[in-house]
């Protein structure tokens, strides 16, 4: 059974007496835990439903609603690139073809060295700067194919050491 | 009151209606998919959509979501609506299989009665289709096809509202949104089927049902449930004129029948279940021994045993058990017969029973028999220093019962091997019953009977209230209904009574019972007037 620490514990309850209802409390709580977990596992809906006292059919209906909630754990640096209107009218689609020929993943999956993973994500509210899309929690936008690449080349150079993947962590990872 | 104009038409409507149950109370029907009377109102499907004239300002809006208003006007089909229509039934089907042809919902989809209404005919897309899970075991009972989902919540909010645990859940987002069970949570409430009736199309079926009949062939039959004491309202769908798979099978499917004084939209799953009696093992021709006769011989045969055993062991050698799973009428004849003209005393209907419902919060009662109330008020029973059930079984056993009458009891079910051991201690067996079970097999005289459904008549539920059921099926083979084996018997044995039906039963068992005066036998009574149609389909 996965349990948060007692510093997110305590972070929780302080949250969830902002609100008239303890259900209201799902979303906030569901970053709290992909903040300690690194992904929203089975394990860690369940963990914010007992908090909140509701049923984890619930929890599972926002967290598989908002693709910021991650089903899989993701690769150190999270691509998500946004596929909505502007963004692919603008070449979104470019951006995703050149992530899937040069790291050989499509959206959901992560790169055999746990390095990058990559999600069509919605609407990231910069559509007068498509395309765009977030590395981690940057934002990057006026994509190109040569600028994506260049972003990759870095984060590749800056990149620590090896250390084990969050998959490592859960059990029920596949690889 | 308000009273507002639907579609030129006025209407005045209790504080609080919906548009929807507005425009119901003048016969004109609103499509919508998420919204039912008995569940809460999301207005999510935006189906319902209607135009809104109030204080001058006109409005497409929601029908479930807006309430009556005096002076309201609102047009239910207008080209602006219809066109509104249109567009959320293009994105419904955008990816539905249209799988129609091999769906079992097919005549009963709502999708399908409004597509033919608004529809484009045209598919204006040239992309794939998405994938959902189909052929999918959502519960025990229950299985699903996500391809034919229309994402209503119906189901969803069954779960959560009226049986109180969340099995169901709407998940993903966008064109992977989809309905299914948590991993690891089964849809096995006890009302599970429910969800099956409330699916607006194709995406949750029964089982049970599964490709078994087109619907179109069954006949819709108003009927009581009788596998418990509450006496839901029901309707029996039965086919007896297309045989061409699983011959014999009769009756198939059990659908709920709206009452708001007994069970509301529901029926529980025990009940859906319940009806293989009518169609198994079943008997249809009266014998002697093991010997088939026609039903004089077999009545003269038992009419003769009854004398004989009074003469040589008297009224405290027989003994008679009948089960409350037979009608009023059945009771009320029998009572005439057993009590007050042969005098017998240790007459019973407190039989047990092998198939004991688990009481719960919502329908079912703990009593796995539908009339019992009505045994009780009918005054049938035990006489003075009569015996109950179960010292009439341990007299059959030990001898001090020699003649013993069962109708429609489960004794073998609840006494197993036993049973037929009872049998072989008695001088003689008198069997009325439906099924070819041991007791039958070992009956001096066997007299077939007709189930509930072969014959009209009536049930009193625990609480008291008298309901009429239908005929639904014409008897299985030489089978009669219980009230004439008995009324038959006593002409053999001295009766000058007689009725020519049950409604002649019942007018004289109801004389001066101000609990059946409310019972017609001739309206079909029910729901009775209100803004619901008692039809399942029309919710």
């Amino acid at each position: 059974m996965l349990q948060f620490s007692d510093a997110t514990r305590q972070q929780a309850l302080a949250l969830i007496e902002k609100y008239p209802r303890k259900s209201a409390a799902i979303i906030p709580l569901l970053h709290l835990a992909q903040k300690e977990f690194g992904w929203i596992s089975e394990e860690a809906e369940l963990a914010v439903a007992q908090l909140l006292d509701v049923p984890v059919v619930s929890v599972r209906e926002v967290s598989g609603f908002y693709f910021m909630f991650h089903k899989h754990p993701p690769g150190r640096y999270h691509l998500q690139v946004c596929h909505n209107i502007s963004c692919s009218l603008l070449g979104a689609e470019t951006i995703l073809d050149w992530i899937r020929e040069h790291l050989g993943i499509e959206s959901g999956q992560t790169t055999p060295d746990g390095l990058f993973s990559v999600e069509r994500m919605e609407c990231l509210a910069c559509c007068d700067r498509a395309p765009a899309m977030l590395i981690n929690d940057e934002l990057h936008v006026h994509l190109t194919r040569d600028k994506l690449a260049a972003l990759v080349e870095e984060r590749r150079r800056q990149a620590p050491p090896p250390e084990p993947h969050p998959t490592d962590n859960h059990e029920s990872m596949e690889t | 009151m308000p009273e507002l104009t639907i579609d030129g038409r006025a209407v005045q409507v209790p504080d609080g209606t919906n548009l929807i149950l507005a425009a119901r109370k003048l016969g004109i029907d609103v499509p919508h998919f998420c919204y039912h009377p008995g569940l809460t109102v999301v207005g999510s499907c935006r189906m319902c959509q209607v135009e809104i004239e109030m204080g001058g300002r006109k409005r497409m809006d929601l029908a479930c979501a807006n309430q009556a208003a005096d002076g309201m006007v609102v047009r239910v089909n207008t080209p602006e609506t219809i066109k509104a229509r249109k567009g959320v039934l293009e994105f419904l089907l955008m990816n539905h299989p249209i799988d129609c042809p091999v769906c079992d919902d097919a005549g009963e989809c709502k999708l399908q009665d409004y597509y033919m209404v608004h529809g484009l005919y045209q598919n204006r897309l040239d992309v794939p289709k998405w994938h959902k899970p189909k052929v999918y075991s959502v519960g025990p009972r229950v299985i699903l096809d996500a391809e034919r989902c229309v994402l209503c919540s119906r189901c969803v909010r069954f779960c959560d509202e009226i049986w109180g645990d969340r099995q169901l859940g709407i998940f993903g987002h966008g064109s992977e949104e989809v309905l299914i069970n948590y991993p690891g949570k089964e849809l096995d409430n006890p009302y599970s089927v429910n969800v099956v009736d409330l699916c607006p199309v194709g995406a949750l079926l029964e089982k049970k049902f599964r490709f078994q009949r087109r619907v179109w062939y069954l006949k819709s039959v108003k009927s009581i449930c009788p596998r418990c004491s509450r006496g839901c309202n029901i309707y029996l769908h039965v086919d007896q004129d297309h045989d061409y798979k699983q011959p014999g099978k009769r009756v198939f499917r059990v659908k709920p029948r709206y009452n708001p004084e007994v069970n509301r939209w529901w029926i529980s799953d025990r009940g859906r279940n319940g009806f293989d009696f009518i169609d198994q093992n079943r008997v249809g021709v009266p014998r002697i021994q093991d010997e088939e006769v026609t039903w004089e011989e077999a009545l003269g045969r038992a009419a003769e045993l009854i004398r004989a055993g009074l003469k040589t062991w008297g009224p405290q050698g027989l003994g008679v058990l009948v089960a409350p799973s037979a009608s009023n009428e059945d009771a009320f004849v029998a009572r005439r017969l057993l009590r007050d003209l042969l005098k017998l005393e240790h007459v019973d209907f407190d039989v047990p029973s092998s198939d004991q419902p688990q009481a719960d919060h919502l329908l079912l009662t703990d009593d796995p028999y539908p009339n019992r109330q009505g045994f009780r008020d009918l005054g049938f029973g035990p006489g003075e220093g009569g015996m109950r059930t179960a010292d009439i079984v341990k007299a059959a056993q030990n001898g001090k019962i020699k003649g013993l009458i069962v109708a429609g009891t489960d004794l073998e079910g609840v006494l197993g091997d036993r049973a037929a051991g009872l049998a072989e201690k008695l001088g003689w067996l008198i069997c009325v019953s439906y099924a070819g079970d041991a007791l039958w097999q070992r009956a001096a005289v066997g007299l077939p009977m007709a189930v509930y459904a072969e014959r009209p008549g009536t049930f009193t539920n625990f609480k008291g209230k008298v309901q009429k059921f239908e005929q639904a099926l014409t008897p299985f083979g030489a089978s009669q209904p219980q009230w004439l084996i008995w009324q038959r018997l006593a002409q053999k044995l001295g009766a000058k009574w007689s009725y020519e039906d049950e409604r002649a039963v019942f007018k004289d068992l109801s004389q001066g019972k101000p609990a059946y005066d409310t019972l017609d036998w001739f309206a079909t009574f029910g729901a009775g007037p209100g803004p619901y149609n008692d039809n399942w389909y029309m919710w």
